[in-house]
């Protein structure tokens, strides 16, 4: 059976007040952890603050039927990378064109770096970082990641194949220097 | 943990203190909750108005001769315009589709035409300034992608009042940029319209019309990859937001 990530909807959400206890529990627990995602994402504190707050106005509206997914973790996240992704593709976004175009070209990883993640992130196209940061970041499996992006299994693996080959020669670098 | 976790958690470090406080979000969640039952108890009776006319236009009043069909239309005007005639065909749709959405809508007017400043060699963002017809095309390579951005993006600013409430508003046509390999957009894979976990999808009211909408914007992406966005120019929380979507959900409204 293919993996539905969303639940099924009958038509607009409405918070009933007996689920907003249940809604205050899971963001107090997950608030730190979102965070951190929306920065691998943004690369600025204020930024992913900015995106974490937006998408858990979103979850509260739809709580009522959030709650029911089957992995309610794996699809808030789907919620913050998509909202992320919506967000670059504002109109706003379009106005540093000299600014972003650095970013079609990864500078190249120096071993030992430690700042050399958040160049390689930086340096991946916005769906590509999505893609590394659901994969690798949140342990998310290829169909997972599929189906929140809404792109091919084929895509997710395509397009987290550089950022894996990078991460694993950083990774390499982590251990060996635990071991010296 | 994977070693790929380990490694970006080394990077993220240790977060500062968030600002965000669980219950403001509760507090801002039922006071949004509260305006959408507003708006849906208030906006059936206006898409039921919306739909009469609409109707009305497309089968015509009895006896009024044979009607030029739409597709006819669509095609004569955007043959061979440039981007000036484009552009002042949008405004003109703009402005007929508020008036005609929220009738004594004032500000029109006020709707005046941005581009993106062109400083090839220059560090700092471009920005939007006022249209300048002589010196738009002057400092921009054509080679350029903010040229081939200027060329396909529209852009104005405005203040529109409707009864007590005026909108400060940034509205933009344009292309749908490509962010990423053609083909795996939501927006051009119509069966994946209205899926995005989270999004504020809005039943579409066209095949492949996609609608979102939240606080600060509304953003209508049709199937020929119009990309109708509304937001305050300073990104605060957008006023007439219904009238906005009524607005990009105008088939005439395209690049």
């Amino acid at each position: 059976m293919p993996y539905v990530p969303w639940p099924e909807t009958t038509g607009r959400d409405y918070v009933k007040r007996e689920d907003e206890p249940e809604y205050r529990e899971y963001v107090a627990a997950r608030l730190e952890s979102l965070r951190r995602i929306a920065f691998l994402l943004c690369h600025d504190w204020h930024a992913a603050d900015d995106l974490v707050s937006t998408v858990l106005l979103k979850l509260y509206r739809s709580w009522s039927r959030v709650r029911r997914a089957d992995n309610v973790d794996a699809y808030v996240r789907g919620m913050l990378t998509n909202a992320w992704l919506d967000e670059r593709r504002r109109p706003w976004r379009r106005e540093r064109p000299e600014a972003d175009l650095p970013e079609a070209v990864a500078a190249p990883v120096e071993p030992g770096d430690r700042g050399a993640i958040g160049r390689l992130l930086r340096g991946l196209g916005p769906r590509q970082r999505a893609v590394v940061v659901l994969r690798f970041y949140c342990d998310l499996s290829v169909e997972q990641t599929a189906g929140l992006l809404g792109i091919s299994e084929g895509t997710v693996k395509s397009q987290s194949a550089r950022g894996l080959e990078t991460l694993r020669g950083l990774a390499t670098e982590a251990n060996a220097e635990e071991w010296r | 943990m994977n070693d790929y976790r380990n490694t970006m958690e080394e990077y993220v470090g240790t977060a500062p203190r968030t600002a965000i406080d669980v219950d403001d979000l509760v507090v801002r969640g039922r006071r949004a909750q509260r305006g959408r039952r507003l708006a849906a108890a208030t906006g059936g009776l206006a898409l039921s108005a919306v739909a009469a006319l609409s109707a009305v236009s497309l089968l015509g009043a009895p006896g009024a001769g044979p009607q030029v069909p739409a597709v006819a239309s669509v095609a004569a005007s955007t043959t061979a315009e440039t981007p000036d005639q484009t552009a002042q065909r949008l405004l003109a749709v703009l402005k007929t589709a508020i008036s005609r959405e929220a009738p004594g809508a004032t500000g029109l007017e006020t709707l005046q035409r941005q581009m993106h400043q062109c400083q090839p060699d220059a560090v700092p963002s471009a920005r939007l300034v006022p249209y300048d017809a002589a010196t738009f095309d002057t400092a921009c390579p054509a080679d350029s992608p903010l040229h081939q951005l200027r060329e396909q993006n529209f852009d104005w600013l405005g203040q529109i009042t409707v009864g007590d409430v005026t909108a400060s508003v940034r509205i933009h046509v344009g292309r749908v940029p490509v962010i990423d390999p053609p083909g795996e957009q939501p927006e051009q894979r119509p069966e994946l319209a209205g899926k995005t976990p989270g999004g504020e999808g809005v039943p579409a009211t066209s095949p492949g019309v996609m609608v979102q909408a939240n606080d600060v914007v509304v953003e209508v992406v049709k199937p020929d990859g119009t990309d109708f966005f509304v937001g305050h120019p300073e990104k605060q929380p957008l006023l007439l937001a219904e009238l906005w979507q009524a607005v990009g959900l105008d088939p005439e409204l395209h690049l």
